[in-house]
């Protein structure tokens, strides 16, 4: 099958001290797909996304988007090429509202200086006046009230991952990395969730998800990779993986029925 | 749902532009007149303590821009005053003979101060919290000492005896320090610094509440807040840390140059940790991060001494019948307790930013 | 030998940031008052009718410092820090800088202004070593400083105690779930740390013989920095801070002036510490023995 790649992954590694986190993985993420990677606890999934986002450098290989190559960039750099990511423990900005965890969001696609800020020239109100109003519009996207006022850690759990999602949305990515985006939530925001995945990649976001909820994955996802022991053992598509021995070995034939 | 209602329209009667401008016009009709009620009232120092205050306010805004906006625990704020006090002294003094003009001055100071903003900021961006703290603390003890010692073997400070002599700020040939007559009333020096500084005070904070609802301030907050997280939306924190320390720098750049002209002698006294310390107090008891928080706070601590100053005597005399303790450390005593009463009672400030 | 006393200070302020982050800007003034507590009991012993040998003088003054600076500490931890304990950071590090003015001008009420000069217990006697003097008082105060921090170290190792004290560091809600009386242990660290500081208060005044009500804000300061150095919360770190710290001030008073060529002099000395602070901690910055911060995900 012939892919359109956007975010390609060449022979990863990282070590930490004597340990192999990762070795060598290979990972091609096709364009407006959701891509799945699983793996047991300790297979280095999280340690791959931190190397992806910009926080750890990678000891040997590369990846890059679109052509552009991104190993080793500053975290703030990756966003700005496209590539944004949420946080498994959410991280979001405690003391602001919602719709300000938003705007900051948009923080790399905007270039108001002190200038601007201070003496709110025309363009710096323009450009203030559109961000807010696609804020507000990136929060009704994904299913949240703009009006709220109260301190974003004060919402619902379900309604933090979402805001995360929003606040990664407003850097404009190509391609989202969700750092297991349904952890803790129950059946229906697990639903609401996959409602807004295969929204977002219908209006074109590549999504890269990473998630425990192995049902999640095989529903939604267009691809999957398997690391364990920091090793890829499997990608394909869900049915192929399910089948896969290998997969089934490192999961102990558990959940993958 | 009533409830929200009846608050949008008890708001609306405050947003009725006529009723506004009423507020706002005795607002400023109160701040012209102050310095004249408070001369009648309780004496011409009064005025002059206002106008350090005043001076304090620049500087707690300046600190809360490092503190309150970015979370970066600055210790050695005071080293920004000095560099702008000096700056002035050294441009505007008998020292090296050079007298220039304060609108070349202020923003010299501005840039100079700004300048050792960011060569602070620049080897500690990655500290973290209280390690930052003590690094920010030896820069501002480093600035102090080698102003201190800076007279040999080629004398720039003139030691710790400092600069005396330094030009006050005068517009069209006339010093500001003076009492100058305008339409029959007379205006002594402390008065028209007080309007000075006011107009200056007023200028910081508007530049601060503009820069806090932008996207540096928010930038700011959100390093505050989360400095991973900030990095993974694409915040530069290296960037917007070395600019919030250039910011809050030269607020205090400007402030002690005005300082310097206003008092019209500097010495490395004026510099030491404890007002680093004062300052951070100013903000942090006012409520870090909310503009007009550290506004109250710095006038709430930058008079309290004084009026504990003056009532430390009355009342031992009438509790104790003499003055027993010294009422300078009596005061002191007093300043301590009530910095640790208030903390104690509203822990995030007088006037928070933010409900937590 | 003043790094010595820099180490005692250090364990203090790294104990108590160990457990609960919090500098305690009052700890430099439990030091002062550690001082003058000794001053007083030693001219009220020695005009005790049964007369006291000098060395029980100074033994009894000692443990009334350390007494009453652990009883101190105790009190400002409850009023000035326990109840902010969940309140914004910030927050106790005012109450704190409030405590030292407080107990400053306490001290200075009591005690008064002037410098106090340390009583004549003993003679000075004067050794030298190829070309570097020491005092027997320095001697004694190296060895003492020795002793003490070895007992707590040990204390901490491997006592019960120390167990709890190291667990309530790594995390006090686990260890009040595992039974630890967070409270108690964390009362208790101020009352060790106020007991080092009341000790490394008498050295340093029988070092320098004077004493004022200011002279516990400095040395704290530089305490603290030495503690910073060692990469806070760490005790070894701290007491290897102090011994630097020390060394990089005698080493600076006493060469500044040829590396720079005559332009700086002793005078610098504080320059040249924090300049070698502000090296180290641009290098690591979690200082030289400080543990990496891994709360990066």
């Amino acid at each position: 099958m012939q892919k359109d790649i956007v975010l390609s992954v060449k022979g990863v590694t990282k070590s930490f001290g004597g340990l192999k986190a990762l070795s060598k993985i290979n990972l091609g993420i096709g364009k407006g797909e959701i891509y799945g990677l699983i793996g047991p606890n300790g297979a280095g999934k999280t340690t791959l996304f931190n190397i992806l986002t910009g926080i750890y450098t990678p000891n040997q290989g590369t990846f890059n988007l679109d052509g552009k190559d991104l190993a080793g960039l500053k975290p703030h750099l990756i966003v700005k090429a496209g590539l944004a990511r949420t946080f498994q423990n959410i991280r979001l900005f405690g003391n602001m509202s919602g719709l300000e965890n938003v705007m900051v969001g948009f923080h790399v696609r905007t270039k108001t200086g002190v200038m601007g800020a201070v003496f709110r020239h025309y363009r710096a109100r323009e450009e203030e006046t559109n961000l807010r109003n696609k804020s507000k519009s990136l929060m009704d996207y994904v299913g949240l009230d703009p009006e709220l006022t109260q301190p974003s850690t004060t919402l619902p759990y379900g309604d933090q991952r979402r805001l995360e999602i929003a606040r990664a949305l407003a850097t404009n990515p190509k391609v989202i990395a969700l750092d297991e985006p349904a952890a803790g939530m129950n059946p229906t925001e697990t639903a609401g969730l996959r409602d807004l995945l295969v929204r977002i990649r219908r209006d074109g976001i590549t999504i890269l998800l990473i998630e425990h909820d192995v049902k999640l994955v095989m529903g939604l996802c267009d691809t999957v990779a398997v690391l364990d022991y920091g090793k890829k053992i499997a990608e394909g598509e869900p049915k192929e993986i399910k089948a896969n021995p290998d997969v089934i070995q490192a999961y102990l034939g558990g959940e993958l029925s | 749902m009533i409830n929200k209602v009846f608050y949008l329209e008890k708001f609306k009667s405050f947003q009725n532009p006529k009723i506004v401008w009423l507020g706002y016009s005795l607002v400023a009709i109160t701040l012209a007149i102050l310095p004249f009620i408070i001369e009648a009232s309780i004496g011409r120092t009064w005025v002059r303590i206002l106008d350090f205050a005043l001076i304090y306010g620049m500087l707690a805004l300046g600190l809360n821009i490092v503190v309150g906006f970015a979370g970066l625990l600055d210790l050695g704020y005071i080293a920004f005053y000095a560099v702008g006090a000096y700056t002035w002294a050294l441009l505007a003094s008998p020292q090296f003979g050079l007298h220039l003009p304060f609108w070349l001055i202020i923003p010299i100071g501005f840039v100079v101060a700004g300048f050792f903003g960011v060569l602070l900021g620049a080897p500690t961006l990655r500290l973290r919290g209280d390690y930052l703290a003590i690094v920010t603390l030896g820069f501002g003890e480093i600035v102090r000492i080698f102003l201190n010692n800076l007279d040999h073997p080629i004398n720039i400070t003139n030691g710790p005896v400092g600069i005396n002599l330094i030009d006050p700020i005068s517009v069209g040939g006339y010093a500001l320090t003076r009492t100058q007559q305008i339409a029959g009333v007379n205006f002594s020096g402390a008065h028209i610094y007080y309007y000075l500084l006011l107009v200056l005070l007023l200028a910081c904070i508007f530049v601060c509440i503009r820069l806090e609802n932008s996207r540096l301030g928010r930038a700011w907050i959100a390093i505050r807040e989360d400095e991973t997280a900030a990095q993974a939306m694409g915040i530069n924190t290296r960037n917007m840390k070395l600019l919030a320390f250039a910011m809050g720098a030269s607020f205090g750049g400007v402030a002690g140059g005005v300082f310097a002209s206003f008092q019209g002698f500097v010495s490395p006294e004026s510099f030491i940790l404890l007002e680093s310390i004062m300052v951070l107090c100013m903000v942090v008891l006012g409520g870090m991060g909310n503009v007009w928080g550290v506004v109250l706070g710095t006038l709430l601590l930058a008079i309290l001494p004084e009026i504990l100053r003056d009532i430390s005597s009355p009342i031992q005399e009438s509790l104790l019948g003499g003055v027993w303790i010294d009422p300078e450390s009596l005061r002191m005593v007093l300043f301590g307790l009530a910095l640790i009463l208030v903390m104690l009672v509203r822990p995030s400030g007088l006037w928070p930013s933010k409900k937590h | 030998m003043l790094g010595s006393v820099y180490a005692l200070v250090a364990l203090g302020y790294t104990m108590v940031y160990g457990i609960l982050g919090l500098i305690n800007f009052a700890h430099g003034e439990v030091v002062m008052i550690g001082a003058m507590v000794v001053l007083t009991m030693i001219g009220f012993l020695s005009g005790f009718p049964a007369p006291l040998s000098n060395g029980a003088i100074l033994l009894f003054a000692v443990i009334t410092a350390i007494l009453v600076c652990s009883m101190l500490a105790f009190l400002i931890e409850r009023v000035a820090y326990r109840p902010l304990r969940n309140a914004p950071r910030l927050a106790p590090l005012i109450t704190a800088i409030g405590m030292s003015i407080l107990l400053q001008n306490i001290a200075m009420i009591i005690w008064g202004r002037q410098y106090k000069t340390f009583p004549d217990l003993f003679s000075t006697v004067s050794y030298s070593f190829g070309g570097a003097n020491i005092t027997n008082v320095q001697v004694f105060i190296i060895i003492i400083s020795i002793l003490i921090m070895s007992a707590l170290l040990l204390t901490i190792n491997f006592t019960r105690i120390g167990r709890a004290m190291r667990a309530t560091a790594e995390s006090p809600q686990i260890a009040s779930l595992m039974g630890v009386n967070v409270n108690y242990i964390i009362s208790l660290t101020f009352v060790l740390g106020a007991a080092l500081a009341a000790v490394a208060g008498v050295l340093v005044f029988a070092n320098y013989s004077v004493a004022h009500y200011s002279m516990g804000f400095m040395l704290g300061l530089k305490a603290f920095t030495a503690a910073v150095l060692g990469g806070i919360g760490n005790m070894a770190g701290a007491m290897l801070g102090g011994i630097l710290l020390g060394l990089i001030e005698s080493i600076g008073a006493g060469y500044i002036s040829d590396f720079t060529g005559g332009f700086m002099g002793s005078h610098y000395q504080d320059v040249f510490a924090f300049l070698v602070l502000i090296g180290v901690l641009v290098l690591r910055p979690t200082g030289i023995m400080g543990e990496r911060v891994a709360d990066r995900t």
